[in-house]
C-alpha cells in the first residue's frame, strides 16, 4: 500500500486541506486485472461512509501484508475528501457552504470547491470502475443500496457483484450533473454509488454489510484474490417499482415499521402528533403489499414530506 | 390589501405564510390591465430588496391614485430565512432560486416554489431582487439569460441600472424563479446590487426610481416616465473572472465597484502570519469591475472580482 496526498491546499489560517489516497496494487502494477477507485466523505456528515472506507484500506493492508498475490488489480481508496467539514461537523465546503460533489469534473481556474474537485478528479479518471460512497441528502434511514443513473456507461450485470438486496435505477436529473458518480460515467469509468447510513452516525452492523459487499465486489471483478460469501441476488428495482408514502400533516412523527419489514396494504406505517397538544393529526397506513425500504427519521415531520419508501412487485 | 396565498403547516404551532401586498386602483375603471410583481427574499441572508420593496409601498400609500393595474409586492419569499439569516431554506438547507417550479406533493421548500410561482404567475413583468451573498458587492445590475434577451433588455434599461449582464443560459439557472416565470410568459428581470446581510441605501433608492420609471413607462402608473441612467451593456463584451491566488486575507485597493484600466491594482491577499509577502491581484484588462470581493477571509480559488471587458466603448 502507498499513501499519497491527491489534494493540498493552504489555508488562510488553519491547517493545510489534504486529500488523502490510498492506493494498493499488484506486485508489478503492469500485471493489473482491473482498476477500482472507492471515494467516501465528498461531503462532512458521511462518517459511515468515511469509516467503512477506512475499514477496507485496513482490512487490504492486513490481507496483503499476509498474501503477497491478494492484491490483483489497481485499487484506489479515499476515505474522506470534505476533511475540513468532518473536523467542523459541516456538510459542506466550511468557507463558502458549497457543496464539493455539485462540482465534478472541477475547474482549475474557478472557485475553490470546483478547484478541489478539479485536482481530485485529476486522480480518479481512467478507472475501470469507481463506486462513491454516500448518505442520503435528506433525513431518512434506508436498507442499504446500489444506485446507478442511467448514462449509457452503467453495468447493471455487476450491480449484482455487490450482493446487496437491491440496486436502483433511475434516469439522470439536473443535480446529476456535478456529482462525481455521473461524471465518472462521463469519462467512461463505470460507476455506482453506494447509499448507506444516517447522518453524521455510525451503525456497525451496516458498516459491516457494506464492507461485505465492497470486498465482494473487488473479488468478483478480479481486483483481490479471496473466498468470500455470495450475497444477495440483487433486484434491479426502477421508479415504478417505488411507492411513496408522504405525511399529510406536520407534527412530532413516530415511525411504526423498520426498513427490511415486509408490510400488507393497510397495515400501520406510522403517527404524525400535534407537537404540543399530543393528540393523533394523522396515521399512515401503507397504501399497497410490499418492503419498506427507507423511512423519515427525525422527530419533527412538516407536512407532504415522504414518510416511507416501499418496493413492490410490479 | 394584504393577502395570505399560501398557508404550510409546520411541525410546531406556526405555519408558513407567502403574503402581498397588492396595490389596485382606487376606481376599478382606471385599471388597464396590467400586472407586475415585485419579489425578494429568496436568499434569506439578502435584505436589500426588502428594503426597496418597502419604499414602493410607503410611496403607493401616498400616490395611490396614480396606480393603473396591479402592483404586487411580496418583500419576503423565504420569510423563516429572512427572520434567521439563514440564506437557505432553513431545516432543509435548499437554495430555494435552485428548485422552481417547485411540486405542490413534495417536500416544504418545493411545496413553497410552487406556491410562489401559482401566486406570481400571469403577471405580464416580474422583478426579482436579489442582493450579493456575504462574499461579494455587486454594482446596480440586471442579469438576463441569453434565450430571453431580446424581449427582456428593453426592459431591463428602463431600470435605472449600472449594468446589464446578458450571461449563457446553463442548466442549473433553469431552476430559478426567473426562468419559471419567464417560461410562462411573465417577462423576468433578475435585479442584483449590494451586498449580503447590509443595506446600500443609495442602491435601493436607485432602484425605486427605475422601477417607478418603468411601471409608468408601462402604463401602470399615471405619471410622467423619470429620468434614468444609459446602463453599461453590450452583448459583444466578454466578463473576467479573478480569483484568488493564494489564501489570506483579502484587503481592496479599491472602495467600491468601477471603470478600470489593465494592470490596475485591485488589492492585496495578506499572510495573516506575516511570514509571506502581501500577494497583489491586477486587473486583466480594460472595463466595468462590477463585482468586488467584501469578505476578507479568502482561500485559492475565492472570487475576488469581477470585470466586463468592454470591447466597444458603451460603458463611460
Ligand atoms: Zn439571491
Amino acid at each position: 500500500m502507498t499513501r499519497h496526498t491527491l489534494v493540498n491546499l493552504a489555508s488562510p489560517c488553519r491547517d493545510a486541506f489534504r486529500v488523502e489516497g490510498f492506493r494498493f496494487s499488484p506486485r508489478q502494477r503492469n500485471d493489473a486485472d482491473t482498476s477500482v477507485a472507492i471515494v467516501a466523505g465528498l461531503n462532512g456528515h458521511e462518517l459511515a461512509q468515511m469509516h467503512a472506507a477506512a475499514q477496507l484500506v485496513s482490512f487490504l493492508q492486513t490481507h496483503q501484508a499476509e498474501d503477497p498475490n491478494f492484491i490483483t488489480g489497481d485499487i484506489l481508496i479515499v476515505p474522506a475528501v470534505n476533511t475540513f467539514g468532518f473536523n467542523m461537523g459541516e456538510r459542506h465546503w466550511p468557507l463558502d457552504k458549497t457543496d464539493i460533489n455539485a462540482m465534478f469534473p472541477g475547474f482549475d481556474q474557478g472557485e475553490t470547491s470546483q478547484r478541489i474537485a478539479h485536482h481530485l478528479f485529476e486522480h480518479l479518471k481512467g478507472f475501470e470502475w469507481g463506486i462513491e460512497l454516500e448518505d442520503r441528502r435528506d433525513q431518512y434511514d434506508c436498507m442499504p443500496y446500489l444506485r446507478m443513473i442511467n448514462s449509457g456507461f452503467e453495468d447493471k450485470k455487476a450491480a449484482s457483484y455487490f450482493g446487496l438486496q437491491f440496486a436502483h435505477h433511475r434516469d439522470f436529473v439536473p443535480s446529476d450533473a456535478g456529482s462525481l458518480q455521473y461524471n465518472w460515467s462521463v469519462w467512461h469509468t463505470k460507476s455506482y454509488g453506494l447509499v448507506f447510513g444516517n447522518k453524521q452516525q455510525i451503525d456497525n452492523n451496516t458498516t459491516h454489510q457494506v464492507l461485505d459487499a465492497l470486498i465482494r465486489f473487488l473479488a468478483k471483478v478480479g481486483a483481490i484474490r479471496t473466498k468470500i460469501f455470495e450475497g444477495y441476488a440483487t433486484n434491479v428495482i426502477t421508479q415504478d417499482a417505488i411507492t411513496l408514502i408522504p405525511s399529510q400533516r406536520a407534527g412530532v412523527f413516530e415511525p411504526r415499521q423498520r426498513v427490511g419489514n415486509f408490510v400488507k396494504k393497510g397495515d400501520l406505517l406510522g403517527k404524525v402528533f400535534d407537537a404540543l397538544d399530543g393528540s393523533i393529526r394523522e396515521k399512515i397506513y401503507a397504501p399497497v403489499d410490499g418492503l419498506i425500504t427507507c423511512h423519515y427519521h427525525y422527530p419533527l415531520i412538516y407536512q407532504n414530506t415522504i414518510a416511507y419508501r416501499m418496493i413492490s412487485i410490479v | 390589501m394584504l393577502e395570505t396565498l399560501v398557508t404550510i403547516e409546520l411541525p410546531v404551532g406556526e405555519s408558513y405564510q407567502l403574503k402581498r401586498h397588492r396595490f389596485t386602483p382606487t376606481d376599478e375603471s382606471l385599471n388597464h390591465g396590467k400586472r407586475i410583481s415585485i419579489v425578494s427574499g429568496t436568499h434569506g441572508d439578502e435584505v436589500e430588496g426588502i428594503y426597496v420593496i418597502t419604499m414602493l409601498a410607503e410611496w403607493l400609500k401616498v400616490n395611490s391614485d396614480k396606480v393603473r393595474g396591479t402592483i404586487d409586492l411580496y418583500p419576503s419569499l423565504n420569510s423563516l430565512g429572512i427572520d434567521s439569516i439563514t440564506r437557505t431554506v432553513p431545516f432543509y438547507q435548499v437554495d430555494l432560486n435552485r428548485i422552481f417550479p417547485g411540486n405542490a406533493r413534495d417536500t416544504f421548500p418545493n411545496q413553497m416554489a410552487f406556491g410562489i410561482v401559482e401566486a406570481i404567475k400571469g403577471s405580464d413583468i416580474a422583478i426579482d431582487i436579489h442582493a450579493s451573498n456575504i462574499f461579494l458587492r455587486e454594482l446596480p445590475q440586471v442579469r438576463i439569460a441569453a434565450t430571453y434577451a431580446e424581449s427582456l433588455v428593453p426592459l431591463a434599461k428602463k431600470l435605472n441600472m449600472d449594468f446589464i449582464w446578458v450571461h449563457d443560459a446553463i442548466t442549473v439557472l433553469e431552476a430559478t424563479l426567473a426562468h419559471s416565470l419567464n417560461s410562462l410568459g411573465t417577462r423576468t428581470l433578475v435585479v442584483e446590487y449590494g451586498v449580503g446581510m447590509r443595506l446600500t441605501p443609495s442602491y435601493g433608492q436607485q432602484l425605486l426610481t427605475g422601477i417607478l420609471n418603468l411601471m409608468a413607462s408601462e402604463g401602470i402608473l399615471a405619471m410622467d416616465t423619470l429620468p434614468v441612467r444609459e446602463p453599461c451593456y453590450s452583448d459583444h463584451g466578454k466578463v473576467y473572472y479573478i480569483n484568488a491566488p493564494a489564501a489570506g486575507i483579502f484587503v481592496p485597493a479599491m472602495d467600491h465597484c468601477q471603470l478600470v484600466h489593465a494592470e490596475q491594482l485591485i488589492g492585496h491577499i495578506h499572510d495573516p502570519y506575516g511570514v509571506h509577502d502581501p500577494v497583489p491581484c491586477l486587473t486583466p484588462g480594460r472595463g466595468v469591475l462590477f463585482t468586488l470581493r467584501e469578505y476578507p477571509i479568502v482561500y485559492e480559488g475565492s472570487l475576488i472580482a469581477r470585470i466586463f471587458d468592454d470591447q466597444t466603448g458603451v460603458c463611460q
